[in-house]
Order: structure tokens, then sequence, then C-alpha cells
């Protein structure tokens, strides 16, 4: 009974969160619109301009670029994160939160659901875009669940992984300068071009790191590849990341030292 | 964790330290707040009143010592602490981007209550927030928005507010206006802790005033106590010669009379009331010293551990 009710507490409180979020993302239309306008336009300006030279071997770039595009979008839309967490513990309402009698992960549930939903419009919007400039898939009905299941798991581990950094940031300057660095991070990666067209040192890490297994994965599904080892990998890597993520946030907002 | 009722006090601290790295910033403190009484811990900039506030709500753990709140004691027991307190902290602690209503049913949602609407309703029109409810916060002036604050920390009835300098910044009529929020939410029995840098202010508001000067609590008492060994008030007298300024300094030397200097001007100390100042005011006449005028001056807070600090001192 206890616990029950102590669970209904807890998803009523993540539930207030989410739409203290969403509220932020609609009065700032501005950069909610410049992260879910830009990964369509990468994908317009790669098919369009690079597309011609790049040669990856499938019939169309956008075939293969398609992948890559959502894991660019996934990354830049969470430089929103990074300022928002940031924003709420350099300013004083985190400390009316710590010092309620509530669970502080829900605060940043709030920040990663909001951002669940960012993300997944906008990847509808890549996709739409993409069938209309000629997307061919030979996915099936339960390569769409895995890739959709995939895309969850990343976009959820992923922002966590940004609630921790932003937790650390000095300043919403410095939290959204590392997510920079993350999006350059996604750039060496499969994710626009084969690895084995770049030199070693960059292509050993390309290879090993979890932006291109997941995006590996998801391309295998699409194109109806054999997906390999990739999948594996890449839930490895993603769960990890969550797990590390939430443990050292949980660490960080509970202490009552580290100020 | 014995259950503390009636007068008992509601907030109990003993030999409080805290240190940030080889900063010491409390060195001992101890104090009582009576259930339902307004407590002001007066100081100056950084002597520690946030530190202070911070490890009685629950965000920073003391070095040593210890401090109870309603019983609980804040280290160990600090979510039963949390369900008995809240804060307003020294910088705004309301969501910028969401209206007052929005800020307040969040916070009323988080505490799980029953009646969230009707509560946000009556907090608005207590505060006089009904017209701005539905406005960003970011476009609030800084009185609208301490009143938001301190209107929110009222939600799920607490029975300790914690209030970090909640005038500061504010213009006179604001300040005036939460002056009379804070002795009403006294009345209704809430015991308040609040922090200060003005002297005035914990006069006015305080059942007791501690005073926090370099880590320790100077002089603690009530409003009463504490201005029998404090000045209130200085009376300047602007004298013309150097007779008059003698002559002053011979007559007042039981108020600490003292020349300004650079000047024939003399400094009086006075509690303010009119009985005391007539009385100078009558002695200049009576000793024929021409005096232009005189003016008061609030002390600093400087001035006044100068004072303590020396009378420890004698
Ligand atoms: N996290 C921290 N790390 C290091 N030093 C700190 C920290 N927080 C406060 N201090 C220092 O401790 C001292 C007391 O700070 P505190 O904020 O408690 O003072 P205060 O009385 O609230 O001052 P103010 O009136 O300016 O708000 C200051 O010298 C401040 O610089
Ligand atoms: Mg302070």
């Amino acid at each position: 009974m206890n616990i029950i009710k102590k669970f209904k507490y807890y998803a009523s409180d993540i539930n207030v969160m989410v739409k203290r979020n969403i509220l932020h993302a609609v009065r700032n239309l501005e950069s909610l619109l410049t992260t879910i306008m830009l990964p369509p336009f990468i994908m317009l300006i790669f098919v369009y301009i690079f597309g011609g030279v790049i040669d990856v071997g499938t019939a169309n770039y956008i075939d293969y670029l398609f992948s890559g595009i959502i894991i660019i979008s996934v990354a830049f839309s969470a430089s929103i994160v990074a300022v928002g967490v940031n924003k709420d513990v350099t300013t004083g309402i985190i400390d009316r939160f710590r010092t309620m009698n509530i669970s502080k992960s829900a605060i940043f549930f709030g920040h990663v659901f909001a951002s669940l939903i960012r993300n997944v419009i906008s990847i509808l919007i890549i996709a739409l875009l993409a069938f209309l400039i000629g997307f061919d898939t030979s996915a099936t009905f339960l390569d769409w669940l895995l890739i959709t299941g995939m895309i969850l798991l990343f976009i959820f581990s992923f922002t966590w992984m940004f609630v921790m950094v932003s937790l650390l940031a000095k300043s919403p300057e410095s939290a959204s300068g590392f997510s920079m660095i993350v999006v350059f991070t996604s750039y060496i990666s499969s994710a626009f071009v084969p690895t084995d067209t770049m030199p070693a040192a960059l292509r050993i890490i390309a290879e090993n790191q979890p932006f291109t297994h997941i995006n590996d994965t998801l391309r295998a599904l699409f194109l109806g590849n054999q997906v390999g080892n990739s999948a594996i990998l890449a839930i490895i890597w993603w769960v990890v990341i969550f797990i590390v993520s939430f443990i050292v946030t949980q660490i960080i907002i509970n202490s009552r030292n580290l100020r | 964790m014995a259950l503390t009722k009636g007068n008992e006090a509601a907030i109990k601290v003993r030999d409080l330290t805290k240190s940030y790295k080889s900063l010491k910033v409390l060195k001992g403190i101890s104090f009582n707040v009576k259930r339902g009484s307004i407590f002001a811990l007066l100081g100056s900039n950084g002597a520690g009143k946030t530190t202070a506030i911070n490890i009685l709500s629950t965000l920073l753990i003391p070095n040593s010592g210890s401090a109870e709140i309603e019983g609980f004691d804040v280290v160990k027991y600090p979510n039963n602490v949390r369900s008995k307190i809240s804060l307003t902290g020294q910088y705004s602690t309301v969501d910028e981007l969401l209206t007052t209503r929005e800020n307040l049913t969040m916070i009323g949602n988080l505490l799980h209550l029953s009646d969230v609407k009707p509560q946000v309703i009556d907090l608005l029109t207590r505060f006089d927030l009904l017209e701005d409810a539905d406005r960003p916060v970011s476009t609030f002036s800084g009185g609208m928005k301490r009143r938001l604050d301190i209107a929110m920390s009222l939600l799920g009835n607490p029975s300790v507010i914690f209030l970090d300098e909640p005038t500061t910044g504010l213009d006179p009529k604001s300040r005036i206006s939460t002056w009379e929020m804070i002795k009403e939410l006294a009345s209704v029995g809430i015991t308040i802790f609040l922090t200060t840098q003005y002297l005035e202010e914990a006069e006015y508001l305080a059942d007791k005033i501690a005073i926090l000067h370099d880590g320790k609590i100077v002089i603690e008492g009530s409003v009463a106590e504490i201005k029998q060994i404090i000045p209130t008030v200085f009376v300047i007298l602007n004298l013309n010669n150097k007779t008059d300024t003698y002559k002053a300094l011979n007559i007042f030397s039981n108020k600490n009379a003292q020349v300004i200097e650079g000047t024939n001007n003399v400094k009086v100390e006075s509690n303010g009331t009119i009985p005391d100042i007539s009385d100078i005011l009558k002695k200049i006449e009576m000793n024929n010293i021409a005096a232009d005028s005189f003016e008061q001056k609030k002390p600093t807070l400087e001035s006044v551990f100068l004072k303590i600090v020396n009378n420890e001192v004698e």
C-alpha cells in the first residue's frame, strides 16, 4: 500500500515537472523552433550539396544519411536540456525543490520526458521530409518496432547524460558549450560517411563510440541489412550511460556538502 | 524525536559550526526560536546568514553542533524537517518562465494537496496577485516576485518559514507591505526565521533578534533588551564654535558624545524616543549652546558591532 502510494506520488511529481518543461519550451518558442528546424535543413544540405560527391554505396544518399540525421537531431536538441537544467540549479528554484519532501529525480525526469516529446516531434518532421525527397526503406513492421525502441532508448539516456553534465557545469554558457562538443563528437562517427574513408586515428574512435553503434543499428534496420553486433553494443553502451548518469545525478542533487 | 507541543522552541540550535574549506563562517552559534514567534538573524554582507539558513533548511550539513526543527534533527531526519518548513531564498525561488498561477499550482501539486485550486485562488487574493495571475513572472517587479515567493512558501501549511533577506532590493512601499505580510503570518502561529542586514527591519518585525558577527552571535535578545545595549539613533548637533563643542561633550558624556572629525559638530547616542530626544534639546537650551540644527542618523551595523565589541572589552 505504502509503496503504491509512493509510486503514485512519484508519477504525479514527474507529471508536474513534465508539464513545467513543456510550458518552458512553449515560452521559449525561438530556441524550440531552431532546434527542431535545424536537422531538416542539415539533411537537405547534405543531400543536395554534398550528396552528389559522397559515394556511400546506396542508390540514394538519403537512404544512407537518414539514421545519421536522427542522431544529429537528438544531439542538437540536447542544448535545450543543458541550458534548462543548468538554469534550474544556478537559480534559486532548485533550493525550493530541495527543501521540499519530494523525490529530486522527478525534476530531471521532467526535463528528460519533455526532451523525448520534442525529439519525437522533430524526428517525425525529418521522416516526413525524407520520404518526400525519396527516402526508401525495406524495414518490416518488426524492424519499425525495433527502430522506435532503439531511438527512444537513445534519446532517453542521451538526455540523462546531458542532465548530469549540466548539473556539473558552472554556468548555462559552459553547459551549452559542452553540448557543442558532443554535437561534434557525433560527427566523428558513421553518421554521414563510412568510417573506412577516415584517417586511422579518427577511424578507431569513430568505429568504437556509442553514436556509431546506435547509428549502424538504425541504418541496418532501415536498409534491411544484417544488424550484427552493433545492436547489442548500442544497447549496452546506452543503458550503461543512463545508469551512470542517473546515479551521479542523484548523488549530486541529494548531497548537502557539494556547494 | 519526541513531538513538541505548546510553547516550546520550534527551532533549537546548539554550537553550530560551518567552514568552506579553510574559511570559518560559523564558529559555534546557539539559539532557540519560540513557536509562533519572529526571529531575526541580523548580520552584514558575508556574515554567514545564508549559510545558517541553508543548514536549518536541510540544504547544507554543518561541520559540528546540532539543529532541530520541531523536534527533528536537520542532519538525521531531513525529510521530516522538509515537511515542516518552507524556504524563500535570498535569490528568488520562483520559476520565472511560469505565470503566478502556474507557479503556485506547481508547488501545490508537488505537495500533493487535495484542494490545490481553491488554495491557489485564496493565496492570489490574499497576496493581491489576482490581477497578474496569468502573466509570466519574468515581467514582474522585485516586490511582486517577493510576494509570490512568500505566497509559494505558504502552500502546504508549513509550521516554520525561512525568509532570507525578504526585503533586500525592494522599494520602501513594497518593503512595508512585505513587513505587514510577515507580521500576519506570525499572527496565525507560523514560526518565522528571517535574516536581514537592517537593524530597523529586525526591530520592527522580530520578537527576538540575534546579531551574527565574525561567525558568532555577539548579542541576542528581545527588541527591548537589544535597545538597551545598542544606540538606536545618533543625534548630530550642528554647532558653530569650539566652546559649544566642548560644552556639549561635557554635558553628554554619559551618552558617549563624540566630535565629528573636521567639524565642530557633536554626535550623541540616543534611544530614539521622544522623551530622550527632547531631553537632549532641553539641555542644549539650558546650557546656552548655540546649535543651528540637529539631525538623526541611524547607526550602521558596523558601528553597532564596534559598540558591542568595545563594551565586552571594558
Ligand atoms: N559555497 C561556498 N564556498 C565557499 N565560500 C562560501 C560559499 N558560500 C558562502 N561562502 C562564503 O561564506 C561567507 C558567508 O556567506 P553567506 O552567504 O552565508 O553570507 P550572508 O550573511 O548570507 O551574506 P549576504 O548578506 O551577502 O547574503 C562569505 O564570505 C562567502 O563568501
Ligand atoms: Mg545571504
